[in-house]
């Protein structure tokens, strides 16, 4: 985040409600100022530059002391690029709470990321991992993390200025998802004396994923997380329009699953969104990129208003040993780099309006150029 | 006193030069260390070796008592190396004792001087190439900041059958020194099999969870959700 422009490095006033998304290619956080000097996670992600959870980064940046003025981290899910240095975020913020899917609180899950948490022979953390870090983190506090449950609200501030009133509340995973995603375990768990040198797979599809709603005086924020739609009523998208469609809209979308088609539904758009609403994506890097072409066309056709945190990263620069870079090219192996320097969307808005302003840091681009 | 001479070449002539330290060469024993490399397995080119030796340092003796001339270092080999304190169990005679040749573990053994060093992950293959996403050793990174297009040509056979999505591997690109002193580029792309999961990762596992469980309450003594109020 080195290349943060000066006017974005402001703390909020107290009556501003600040939503920031950080994304550096692979994994997000998002941050949400709700006004008095406090604010809210969702998610973690490390930053490229540092390797430090980029939460904190940014904090240090804008000059916010984490341990006084988060007030509730939640992960949306347990997969590598939600949860990234989330155990290290949480100690920072001394007096947040923690939230998470309840399903991540049962024994069958407590049981996978405790046998993962054996593997000591990879280098690279896994999303399980860290969960075990998380909880072990919070039986040292004493502080049992706050138990997710769709429909439910998870989180509450009243404030005497009911403008700053706030509540978030989650609108999945759906009771069969829960169920599936406690079957789908069982698939993961490795097996007696079969190699280590396997890294758990995330789970497919991710039916545990947490979209959720946050209510700040009259603003309305759609959290939508890596939630996919199935064409199945009591499931995704479909389960959550079907409950929460007619309340009050959202002005502001995180769009779901890093602008992926199985992350979109119409009904998002016309039953939980206002018309032209801000929207925020954070791509994927790894594998199947994402969002394709396609996904950018489909996206900016339904609000003009659509940012992504980074850009599509290019073909890696030759910058290794020269040695290193010949054997490379004989043997026609390509490298790039996947992840670009981390950047941010940072939209604001006073409590008692419905316009959001929006701030692109140097790395964030609108989705109209992300393909171009 | 003893001093041993390794000799990495039997094709040249031993030069006596090399023995050090004898104010007088006649109470001097000395044994001769061949690297293993140059004898091969079998006992008989060791026997064969071991007289060429002794009748070649007795030579070597001879003229050197004819010319009684000091020693002179500058035509020594660069490559014949002094070892200190070999231990040997060879008696020897008070007048002069001829050389000792054994078969030692002593070679200019195969180094690799890596470059690069990454560990990989497989996150998808496709007929012709995996994709793997690499934390970058060198770097001393701890999570994967690239990926890498690899094609199953550079993958060794035997490690075509374990590729799966989710494995790990290890991979460096350097330079490989062989015996002969050869430099090598090479990369090497090993796909480990250990270690496995045994019966005691499971049981502290278990031991884990089972705390944190004490912690969190029995799945069944949660129904509702808390909630945080910070107001």
């Amino acid at each position: 985040m080195n290349r943060v422009q000066k006017p974005l490095l402001q703390i909020p006033a107290e009556n501003e409600i600040d939503v920031v998304v950080v994304g550096p290619g692979f994994g997000e956080s998002i941050l949400i100022h709700i006004g008095d000097g406090d604010w809210i996670i969702v998610d973690s992600c490390l930053d490229s530059s540092s390797d430090r959870p980029a939460a904190l980064v940014f904090f240090e940046h804008i000059g916010v002391d984490p341990k006084r003025a988060v007030k509730l981290i939640c992960a949306s899910h347990w997969h590598d690029d939600h949860v990234g240095g989330i155990a290290d975020l949480i100690q920072a913020c001394g007096s947040a709470e923690f939230a998470c899917s309840a399903a991540l609180n049962r024994s069958e899950f407590v049981e996978l990321a405790s046998i993962y948490n054996q593997n000591r022979t990879l280098i690279q953390p896994s999303g399980p991992s860290e969960m075990y870090n998380v909880l072990s983190l919070l039986e040292q506090k004493r502080k049992p993390p706050l138990r997710v449950v769709a429909g439910l609200p998870f989180f509450r501030r009243t404030h005497g200025d009911v403008r700053l009133s706030c509540v978030v509340t989650a609108l999945s995973p759906s009771n069969v998802e829960f169920d599936r995603f406690l079957r789908a375990i069982a698939n993961v768990y490795p097996a007696l004396r079969t190699s280590k040198s396997l890294r758990v797979p995330d789970l497919q599809p991710n039916d545990l994923s947490i979209a959720m709603w946050v209510e700040v005086g009259n603003l309305n924020i759609l959290l939508g997380a890596d939630v996919e739609e199935h064409d199945d009523p009591k499931r995704g998208w479909s389960a959550i329009v079907a409950v929460r469609g007619g309340n009050p809209r959202a002005s502001l979308f995180k769009i779901a699953h890093h602008g992926s088609i199985t992350g979109h539904y119409p009904g998002i758009w016309t039953d939980l969104l206002t018309k032209r609403p801000h929207a925020v994506l954070t791509p994927w890097n790894r594998g199947s990129k994402l969002p394709t072409e396609a996904d950018c066309t489909r996206i900016t056709s339904l609000t003009d208003l659509a940012f992504a945190t980074s850009r599509p990263t290019p073909r890696r620069q030759k910058r290794k040993e020269a040695a290193v870079d010949r054997t490379l090219d004989e043997a026609n192996i390509s490298i790039r780099d996947i992840e670009p320097p981390t950047g941010f969307v940072h939209l604001r808005a006073e409590a008692s309006s419905l316009n959001w302003t929006f701030t692109l840091s140097a790395e964030a681009i609108t989705l109209d150029k992300f393909a171009s | 006193m003893t001093n041993t001479t390794a000799v990495s070449d039997l094709t040249t002539p031993v030069p006596w030069a090399v023995i050090e330290g004898k104010a007088d060469a006649s109470s001097a024993s000395f044994d001769v260390a061949v690297p293993s490399s140059n004898l091969g397995a079998e006992p008989q080119r060791l026997d064969a070796t071991r007289a060429q030796i002794t009748a070649r340092l007795i030579r070597s003796y001879v003229d050197r008592e004819k010319e009684q001339a000091s020693l002179n270092y500058r035509g020594a080999r660069q490559d014949i190396e002094p070892i200190s304190r070999a231990p040997t169990n060879e008696k020897r005679n008070d007048y002069w004792t001829a050389p000792v040749v054994r078969r030692v573990n002593w070679t200019r053994a195969n180094t690799f001087s890596a470059l690069q060093e990454w560990e990989g992950v497989v996150v998808a293959i496709t007929p012709n190439h995996i994709v793997a996403s690499l934390v970058d050793l060198t770097a001393g990174k701890s999570r994967a900041t690239e990926e890498a297009h690899i094609p199953l040509s550079e993958i060794n056979e035997r490690d075509l059958a374990k590729l799966v999505v989710g494995r790990v591997f290890r991979w460096a690109i350097g330079y490989q020194r062989i015996k002969t002193g050869t430099k090598k580029r090479t990369s090497n792309m090993v796909f480990r099999d250990l270690p496995q999961w045994t019966k005691r990762d499971f049981v502290e596992a278990q031991a884990d969870a089972a705390r944190l469980m004490g912690f969190l309450g029995s799945d069944e003594s949660r129904a509702e959700a808390p909630v945080a109020d910070s107001g």
